[in-house]
């Protein structure tokens, strides 16, 4: 019991209390739930009132790992085989197209705004990365299903590994136009990212086997939670010790569980979780709305506009694309971009994977681009963390899909 | 970080591997929070060293929350009416099992060391019980009953009297002391007034919070909010409690007591059923840190002033507890069983030995020093005896008052 971590515990439980109603507050206005506890987060944080400081953030870090490998852990829960069939090709032109034209746009519209191509490259390498949490907390939320939504869990969870082996090309190939003496050849850049995604695959396959042996002995339902929050906690710690995609890594642990077992059995061991997720949203979102800083809206500039407008028109238009050729459901074609929008931690800890690399390079240009890069998309992220789900709220609305009114 | 992000998967792994040493032991016949304390053992300071101290301190929190939850489930079914039905018996009891403990180990003690200071500390740290233990085991087995019930109050509020026992024994032991070292003493009042105090407003900080909640409870909109909004109570509660070096246990326990007594059995139910999927994992992690805390090395340690403790100490529980029941007219199941349940002692005695050994390095004179940290060492140790020896005998009370269901 150290003195700081005293009224850290207060704190979190009164903003636990207080996300309740800044949740309601913003249902009342047509919002999701997590935008209020986003906002709370945000007059909490250090960029406001400073009760949650960033020391205390950090501290709880935890938290958020667990969540997003809780929100990872139930997508791959829903990605059932059969269920995917049944989207039939189209969700795999949705990923590959959203991904790539979001790259392409932002690379492009960058390029044409200043003429600097490693910069470029970079901002398209980062426009891809989505943050799932968002997406997946409103469609629990609002207990949505059909097919938009199943096709929302696929290419939320799928396009994380895409963006990653994205990001490594291309961050690659602008370190090589910066310094073309520094770079480690374009072969390391390519195996590096696809071993990252190869391995959190198999860490989280081989997992995902173990979880559902080990589940299949487990006989009181009332162990489940403890049973997934354990393996949920094993895989994040792997991820982030190894460096492997957390994303992945708990995604595969739910993938396996679900196609390896009979429907009935996981939807009765989720069913337990319910009484969790809330309790796992409330804190991660609010933690995510303490992150912001506010203070880093002014310097978006020209560019932050130029990347949000254009990731969002690739990656609307993009999946638009994707689901035309792949001849997707109309609802899909429709209203799929709008429910992938969110942007966060994942596009800023590559953001910062950029400031290291970048400031290895040494050079003065090299280390500007890395700030710039920083604070745009620290800055952009508020706005897409914000729009996300609201985008996400509009498509399921529209489709159709929205089963409980709150 | 790689450190911070190892934990993680460590508090993971152990989580999965609990889950299945409970089994184990389950299938020895032994309560599951004896197998989650075996494994929490083997990879802690004593055995493997894969938890060490650093990791310990990190995890502190998590403790505080279980003991929080313990403490507000505890509250929660200690209901006016049954506190009725029970009967006086229940006060009679807790007084009596307390007073017992401390008399017996002061008693012992002083027989094998013949210091009458060193008797008195022995003596105030004896009351002490910690409730996890013996909550989980009536939460494993779903016992229910007048013994079960009687368990609940009597180790919810018997942390008030050890507290009020503590603060008046220690202050009487320091002021001997002092007066044995031919120095200055302070007024034995302050040393009444601060727990006294401590408990008080424990009581009106647990009730206020209680109060609150059950007002928003009321107002909540869907039940689904239900798990949130009771989790950031007992985080607040325990919060603050840690804050103004308040009783964690009676402020959790007063939220948890407003609940069950201002609110609709539907609605108390409603929330004890909500968190049932959250208990489990709590008591995992809990006697699994707890597991990882206890030091064999310290066992040794013990040496004669230990035995002493504990005889004295389980003596004086079993025996206050049968006199009480046997004044206040209970029935014999509870006469005969109650005092097995009370056995446990952990967190809290380490706590006030703490306590001691910082208030006599204070006093400065060698013997003060000397008798700090050997309450310190034998108190670690006999520790270790309670915490395994709690829930084993709570579960023999409960199976002979015939309190365990079919399984």
């Amino acid at each position: 019991m150290t003195l700081s971590s005293l009224p850290l515990m207060a704190v979190v439980g009164g903003a636990v209390i207080l996300s309740l109603y800044a949740g309601r507050l913003a249902r009342k206005t047509g919002l999701p739930s997590l935008v209020g506890y986003m906002i709370l987060g945000v007059i909490l944080g250090s960029s406001v009132l400073g009760v949650l400081s960033a020391e205390g953030t950090r501290t709880l870090s935890f938290l958020t790992d667990i969540a997003l490998g809780f929100v990872a852990f139930t997508i791959g829960s829903e990605l059932n085989l059969r269920e995917l069939k049944k989207l039939g090709k189209g969700i795999i032109y949705i990923i590959l197209a959203e991904s790539f034209a979001a790259f392409f746009m932002v690379a492009g519209a960058v390029w044409i705004l200043t003429g600097n191509l490693p910069m470029a490259l970079i901002f398209g390498a980062l426009a891809p990365a989505s943050a799932p949490a968002g997406t997946v907390a409103v469609i629990q939320e609002y207990g949505a299903k059909g097919k938009l939504t199943s096709a929302l869990y696929a290419v939320v969870g799928f396009d994380d590994g895409l963006a990653i082996i994205i990001f490594g090309f291309a961050s690659a190939a602008a370190r090589n136009i910066l310094d073309p003496a520094a770079s480690s050849g374009l072969m390391h850049s390519v195996l590096h990212p696809a071993g990252e995604i190869l391995f959190s695959i198999l860490a989280g396959g081989f997992l995902g086997v173990l979880l559902t042996v080990l589940g299949r002995k487990l006989r009181p339902l009332t162990d489940v939670p403890s049973l997934f929050m354990g393996f949920v906690a094993v895989a994040a710690g792997i991820a982030q010790w190894l460096h492997l995609s957390l994303i992945l890594t708990c995604m595969m642990l739910g993938f396996v569980l679900t196609n390896t077992t009979p429907v009935a059995t996981v939807k009765s061991m989720m069913g337990q979780l319910r009484t969790w997720m809330p309790f796992l949203f409330i804190p991660f979102f609010f933690l995510a709305g303490a992150h912001l800083d506010i203070a880093a809206l002014p310097s978006l500039g020209l560019i932050g506009v130029v990347y949000i407008l254009a990731r969002t028109a690739g990656l609307m238009g993009g999946a638009r694309l994707g689901a035309v050729i792949g001849r997707s459901d109309d609802n899909i074609k429709k209203y799929l971009g709008f429910g992938i929008l969110s942007q966060a931690g994942v596009a800023i800890g590559l953001s910062m994977v950029v400031l290291g690399q970048f400031e290895a390079l040494g050079t003065p240009e090299a280390s500007s681009i890395a700030v710039n890069v920083i604070t745009t998309i620290t800055a952009t992220c508020i706005i897409f963390e914000i729009i996300g789900p609201i985008g996400a709220k509009y498509a399921l609305q529209k489709a159709g899909e929205i089963r409980r009114k709150t | 970080m790689t450190t911070e992000f190892t934990l993680l998967a460590l508090v993971g792994a152990s989580v999965v591997t609990g889950l299945f040493f409970g089994k184990a032991a389950k299938k020895a016949g032994l309560p599951s929070i004896i197998g989650y304390m075996v494994l929490g053992t083997l990879a802690g300071v004593s055995v493997l060293g894969i938890f060490h101290h650093a990791h310990l301190r990190e995890l502190a929190f998590v403790t505080d929350i279980a003991l929080g939850f313990v403490a507000f489930s505890i509250g929660s079914e200690l209901k006016l009416s049954t506190l009725r039905s029970l009967g006086r018996s229940i006060g009679l009891i807790i007084i009596l099992e307390s007073t017992g403990a401390l008399v017996m180990v002061a008693a012992l003690v002083y027989a094998v060391t013949g210091d009458i200071v060193t008797s008195l500390i022995f003596g105030a740290l004896a009351p002490a019980t910690a409730p996890a233990g013996t909550v989980a085991v009536i939460r494993e087995y779903r016992a229910k009953g007048r013994l079960s019930s009687s368990l609940y109050a009597v180790a919810g509020f018997d942390d008030g009297v050890a507290i009020l026992l503590f603060g008046f024994t220690a202050a009487i032991a320091r002021q001997l002391l002092l007066a044995e070292a031919g120095l200055a003493s302070g007024s034995l009042i302050a040393g009444l007034a601060r727990p006294a105090a401590e408990i008080l407003f424990s009581l009106l900080t647990g009730g206020a919070l209680g109060f609150l909640y059950s007002y928003l409870l009321r107002k909540l909109d869907s039940s689904s909010n239900i798990p949130a909004l009771t989790f950031g109570f007992v985080l607040f509660g325990a919060g603050l409690a840690t804050m103004f070096h308040l009783s964690l246990i009676l402020v959790n326990m007063g939220i948890g007591f407003v609940l069950a007594n201002t609110n609709r059995q539907s609605t108390v139910t409603s929330v004890n059923d909500q968190l049932r999927s959250l208990m489990p994992l709590l008591f995992i992690l809990f006697f699994f840190l707890a597991g990882a805390h206890l030091n064999f090395a310290a066992l040794p340690a013990m040496g004669i002033t230990g035995m002493a403790y504990i005889l004295g100490r389980s003596a004086g529980k079993i025996g206050g507890a049968w006199l009480g029941a046997f004044m206040g007219k209970a029935p014999e199941t509870i006469r005969n069983n109650l005092g097995l349940g009370l056995l446990s002692q952990a967190g809290v005695a380490i706590g006030l030995a703490l306590l001691v050994s910082q208030e006599f390095s204070a006093v400065g004179t060698e013997k003060a020093l000397m008798l700090g940290s050997s309450v310190i060492t034998t108190i670690t140790a006999t520790c270790i005896f309670f915490e395994i020896i709690g829930p084993i005998t709570a579960r023999i009370a409960l199976r002979n008052a015939g309190e365990i269901g079919a399984d």
